[in-house]
């Protein structure tokens, strides 16, 4: 308990983008460990306050299903639906596939309330996608960072990155329905990145930039040199 | 508390001894972050009023609202459809006119009898709640959004600062930057001032009024963030202006950088094909 305890207070420390946090981090004895401790309880707490921010968000929101049944009705009962009936005796069959399909995926991507389910899977899957994030990140920055001069050691690197797991907490709002963080928690993320590879690697602050930086643009480019040569592929076979 | 107010009162009127009061307080960033959420949430309560007011209306208001505004959309229809002036009674078939307009009519009144019944369905919390829980969540969010807006903007100043020779850590740099939102404090006035522009005479000048705080409080904020800017990184005026108005100027270059090789690579692809 006590070293949850002391994990959160280095991951309040490293939000407030304290340099000795990550200085303490660097020089621990296992900052692996620690920091997949950090991650495992910021995201099961994250996903528990989730579940009661889905709970409030559902009880607050009126029945979806009933909405798509009235406004189904009236459109049945505008001039243009019986013109298409007319031109198309199929037309209704094919109109309500399209229309179910449609609420079938609409509410999701539009943002209403999630599942019981999903809301309870997150507690598996979020501390999942950070564990996945930070290995991930933490490959790229560490071969950036060395490459840029960086002295620690991969372990090091994985420790303190994890402290940029620390502005995730800021998701325990999501139990307030209707509030949205935006882009707040990747901002402050990559900014505790950046400021863990600056002390565990004895980095200049424009070095400590790129080695943040660099993985993503990798990443982006990578997206970019796909998308380039599928419109190539595809105007060749067009053409 | 007093004391803190007033170093805050003395950073608006530019006092130097204030900002270097402020650059030496403990947690920096910490007061920084409550700095910009307390102002932002003080400067959005007018919002929030009217949010709340608009989101626990009860359901039947709500619904005869509906119906006012489509019968003004009917209206407006049928005037420009068959009254305008300079349609002369020749220029349009007459009856072709009415039938488009019997069909756009029952369409309109499904589409109103439609967006009644749906203001009508009720969630399973009592719609004063959810409608609080609504514009609770909307009021916050903006809140968390002038910090976001505070960091990023703060890192790309901090990094032109650094370029033109000064230096600061970043979490005291954010924190001495945040003193930017004191002055649109003068927003909440304005936003006040902005209810009251339906008055028939005086609503114009209360418009114009809040526009004009608005602006001052603008022009204030951006004198502020420079001083900031100079005090945190040992910049001279001309330096901070500089690393205040880069960021802008380098994103639209980068934005017209990028905008410049997709097309370029779209002339390639119409050229392949």
């Amino acid at each position: 308990m006590d070293g949850i305890a002391d994990s959160l207070r280095l991951g309040w420390d490293a939000l407030l983008l304290k340099e000795d946090a990550y200085e303490r981090m660097r020089v621990a004895a296992e900052p692996v460990g620690k920091g997949l401790v950090l991650i495992i309880v910021v995201g099961v707490i994250i996903a528990l306050l989730g579940v009661i921010g889905t709970a409030l968000e559902w009880a607050s929101t009126p029945d979806l299903g009933e909405i798509q049944e009235v406004v189904f009705r009236y459109l049945t009962q505008m001039p243009w639906w019986q013109e298409a009936l007319r031109a198309d005796p199929a037309f209704a069959q094919n109109f309500q596939e399209i229309w179910d399909w449609n609420w079938s995926i609409w509410p999701t991507v539009s943002g209403a309330p999630s599942t019981w389910g999903c809301a309870a899977a997150n507690i598996i899957i979020v501390p999942l996608k950070l564990i996945v994030y930070w290995v991930l990140y933490g490959i790229l920055a560490y071969i950036f960072a060395r490459w840029l001069g960086g002295t620690a050691d991969f372990s090091q690197t994985l420790g303190v990155l994890a402290l940029a797991v620390a502005p995730q907490m800021l998701n325990v709002l999501g139990f307030l329905p209707y509030l949205t963080l935006g882009s707040l928690v990747s901002i402050w993320s990559v900014l505790c990145a950046y400021m863990g590879l600056k002390v565990a690697h004895k980095l200049t602050w424009g070095e400590a930039i790129w080695a943040t930086l660099l993985p993503f643009i990798l990443v982006l480019a990578g997206v970019f040199v796909v998308a380039c040569c599928g419109s190539l592929a595809l105007a060749a076979a067009i053409g | 508390m007093g004391n803190l107010l007033n170093t805050l009162f003395r950073t608006v009127l530019l006092d130097d001894s204030a900002y270097l009061d402020w650059r030496e307080s403990p947690n920096l960033f910490l007061r920084g972050i409550l700095l910009i959420l307390v102002v932002s949430l003080i400067t959005s309560l007018v919002a929030f009023g009217r949010d709340l007011a608009t989101f626990v209306k009860p359901a039947d208001m709500v619904a005869s609202e509906i119906e006012a505004g489509f019968d003004a959309a009917l209206e407006a229809m049928q005037t420009f459809m068959f009254d305008m002036p300079f349609w002369s009674p020749d220029a349009v078939d007459r009856q072709e006119m009415e039938k488009a307009m019997e069909m756009a009519r029952d369409s309109m009144q499904a589409s109103r009898e439609m967006a009644i019944q749906i203001a009508k369905i009720d969630a399973p919390l009592p719609r004063g709640i959810s409608g609080f829980l609504q514009a609770l969540g909307r009021w916050l969010s903006g809140a968390l959004a002038s910090v976001s807006g505070w960091i990023f903007y703060g890192v790309l100043v901090l990094i032109f600062a650094n370029l033109l020779g000064g230096g600061a850590k970043l979490p005291n740099f954010l924190g001495m930057v945040s003193l930017y939102v004191v002055p649109s404090l003068l927003g909440l006035v304005g936003a006040f001032l902005g209810l009251w522009t339906s008055i028939t005479f005086l609503g114009p000048i209360l418009g114009l009024l809040a526009f004009v705080i608005g602006l001052v409080a603008f022009v204030w904020t951006i004198v502020v963030y420079v001083k900031a800017v100079s005090v945190a990184t040992g910049l001279d005026t001309g330096k901070a202006v500089l690393a205040m108005i880069a960021p802008p100027i380098a994103l639209f270059v980068l934005g017209l950088l990028i905008a410049f090789l997709w097309f370029i690579w779209i002339a390639i692809l119409a050229g392949l094909s």
